[in-house]
């Protein structure tokens, strides 16, 4: 067999935290590198130990597990984000999948299922438990017509906009100016504006900066 | 002493010291204008008086000369005749003439003839009469009885000099007339006096009364009206709590805790079976997760009903993107979502009651309008955050028509409550009803925005 799957737990709630971890450890190909009660806490954690799956919470105090998506992603781009929620609705499942998260499982469905998830998951796969891609076929909405933007890419734009360059955003948000290229171009996309003055009249008019 | 009172004080006393002035300046003016008119009038009248008296001695004086200029300084004879001419000789009442040696021993008085031959120099007024004769003549005021009526009055003496004979020569007026005029007429200037005192508080003290009792009427009344609405809104939410609340212990007592008990007898179950050793456990247990889950679903529900998690997880576009799906399912109306691409720029109360607006607007459309298409607008500029709700269903009554002013279409007080949320933060909630259609606008002002959204800073800091 080949090494096990690392896996990183990240929930507020000991109670479900523990009661998934003893589960996961009686499988042999999975191991629990770490149970965290906060998604900083999980960032620090994963840093050490480089899991291959991160297992997270959504409502969190502090920062929510959607948010914390794209800090893993900027920091660990190999680590795969398995959100577990109790969420059903349409939007978490669909703000998480665009945050960059491979996976949804509910709460409420069988530890072995959550396990199948990690599997899929750490192979390169999506996975969303039963009664998620029921949720998601039921509305079959044409993605982007109220396309957001991450909250990474609106911290971005507003630091954009106040005229600091990508180096300066860089510096700001503790990422890699390749990062904050990337994020640049995806505010672009969304927003159908390509220039730089584009983006802080943007910014203007909707009354982001006080103008 | 509250704002309002001070407010009154500032203005009611103001006008008090300025009527105060006012009057104490124009009754002083008159009282001494009056006093002036008195004092004139006095003193002409003495000035009469005076001319009066030198007339007099000018008579009495032509009356003895023929006798006086022929006679020697020592002549008794002629003395005799000047005694029995001046002794003779009366005006009116209590006019006559008297003689008085300058060594101060009376010589003629022909109402009192007891002082004839006796010494007066002590008494001060003929001694004062005495050194104004030896002086060329002169008047003197002083008080004496009048021989009339035995009264003592003023009086004003008027004396010259014999000088041949060493004799002074004078009579007197009694001026209580003058006096008694001039206290008359000071009685009167003061009587006066205080007639305009009289008059300006009569007119003063009701119109400051007036005005101060107006301002405590009407801040009464205010406090009054304040009181009674505040009351009904605490009415109002402590209805609404215990309504809320005697929901939410009606769906755990009846849903959730039920689902439990069904549970507890499963596990119960299924500890038997594997006691006795059954195999129909294992589908027991089963049972009895499938119930649980229920229960979890049941518990997910009405958390999100009480508060959506969307509002601070995703934003409220996100929340206002799940609520529309969740009322097109149930409704079958068409609703055209339009919002922006940001999120977390209003702070979360403020979320919150954007998103109650439009539950209570969508709410309203589903009981009510019969509408078929609804256009919901979220829109971001530098004045602030604006929610344009648009239905073509079939209307309500609004302000248009102020009887039915604070009955909202759910039949109370639901439009009145969205207003209250929007007015809270400085924004404003308008409502157009007609018969094709209702259109619901909510606005908040740009002040509340978030600087920096709490989100990014806390991402800087991770």
């Amino acid at each position: 067999m080949s090494l096990p799957i690392k896996v990183l737990l990240i929930d507020d709630h000991p109670l479900v935290l523990e009661g998934i971890r003893s589960v996961l450890e009686t499988y042999d190909h999975i191991e629990v590198v770490g149970a965290e009660a906060s998604a900083k806490e999980g960032l620090v954690k994963s840093q050490k130990t480089m899991p291959d799956v991160v297992l997270m919470d959504i409502n969190m105090p502090d920062m929510n597990g959607i948010d914390a998506i794209e800090l893993f992603k900027e920091h660990l781009p190999g680590t795969k984000l398995l959100m577990l929620s109790m969420h059903d609705s349409r939007e978490y499942i669909s703000t998480s999948t665009m945050y960059g998260a491979s996976g949804y499982v509910l709460k409420d469905v069988s530890t072995s299922e959550i396990v199948t998830a990690i599997e899929t998951v750490a192979a390169g796969g999506t996975f969303f438990s039963t009664g998620v891609s029921e949720a998601l076929m039921g509305a079959q909405k044409e993605p982007g017509a109220n396309s957001l933007l991450t909250t990474r890419e609106q911290a971005v734009l507003l630091l954009v906009a106040e005229g600091k360059s990508n180096k300066a955003v860089a510096i700001d948000l503790d990422i890699s100016i390749r990062t904050v290229e990337t994020h640049r171009k995806n505010i672009k996309k969304k927003l159908g504006i390509s220039t730089t003055a584009g983006l802080t009249r943007f910014a203007i008019a909707n009354g982001l900066l006080g103008a | 002493m509250t704002f309002r009172q001070q407010i009154l004080a500032l203005t009611t006393i103001p006008l008090l010291l300025a009527i105060m002035a006012i009057t104490s300046l124009v009754t002083w003016q008159s009282s001494q204008l009056s006093k002036d008119g008195i004092q004139t009038f006095e003193q002409s009248m003495l000035n009469a008086k005076e001319a009066e008296l030198k007339n007099y001695i000018e008579l009495a004086l032509t009356a003895i000369k023929p006798v006086y200029e022929n006679a020697g300084p020592n002549d008794q004879f002629a003395k005799e005749q000047v005694k029995d001419i001046l002794n003779r000789l009366s005006f009116g009442e209590d006019g006559y003439f008297y003689v008085y040696h300058y060594d101060g021993t009376n010589v003629v008085h022909p109402r009192q003839p007891f002082r004839v031959g006796e010494n007066w120099a002590d008494h001060p007024d003929v001694a004062a009469l005495l050194n104004y004769a030896k002086n060329g003549g002169g008047f003197h005021r002083y008080i004496w009885e009048k021989p009339s009526s035995s009264e003592v009055s003023d009086k004003i003496g008027y004396a010259v000099g014999l000088d041949k004979w060493q004799w002074m020569i004078g009579t007197g007026a009694y001026i209580d007339d003058i006096v008694a005029q001039t206290e008359a007429a000071n009685q009167s200037l003061s009587n006066t006096v205080n007639q305009t005192f009289l008059l300006v508080a009569l007119i003063t003290v009701p119109a400051v009364l007036a005005v101060f009792g107006t301002g405590v009427i009407m801040n009464l009344r205010e406090r009054r009206l304040a009181d009674t609405k505040l009351k009904e809104l605490t009415q109002r939410i402590v209805n609404t709590q215990e309504e809320e609340r005697s929901r939410i212990a009606r769906e755990l007592h009846d849903g959730i805790s039920q689902n439990m008990v069904g549970v507890r007898y499963v596990l119960d179950l299924a500890e038997r079976q594997v006691r006795e050793g059954k195999d129909t456990a294992l589908a027991t247990i089963e049972r009895g997760a499938g119930a649980l889950n229920t229960a979890i679903k049941e518990v997910r529900r009405i958390s999100h009903d009480l508060r959506p998690g969307q509002l601070d997880d995703l934003g409220l576009s996100a929340a206002l993107e799940s609520l529309i799906s969740n009322f097109e399912e149930r409704t079958n109306i068409d609703v055209d979502f339009e919002s922006v691409a940001f999120k977390n720029v209003l702070p979360s109360d403020a979320k919150t009651a954007i998103y109650r607006v439009a539950q209570e607007a969508l709410s309203n459309i589903e009981r009510h309008s019969a509408a078929e298409n609804v256009k919901l607008q979220l829109k971001s500029t530098n004045a602030g955050l604006e929610m344009i709700i648009i239905d073509n269903g079939r209307g309500f009554v609004t302000k248009q028509n102020p009887k039915h002013k604070t009955v909202g279409p759910s039949g109370g007080l639901g439009l009145r409550n969205m207003q209250e949320r929007m007015e809270h933060f400085n924004g404003s909630l308008n409502v157009i009803s007609t018969p094709k259609g209702t259109r619901l606008v909510a606005r908040l002002p740009r002040s509340i925005y978030l600087t920096s959204s709490p989100q990014t800073a806390e991402l800087q800091g991770a």
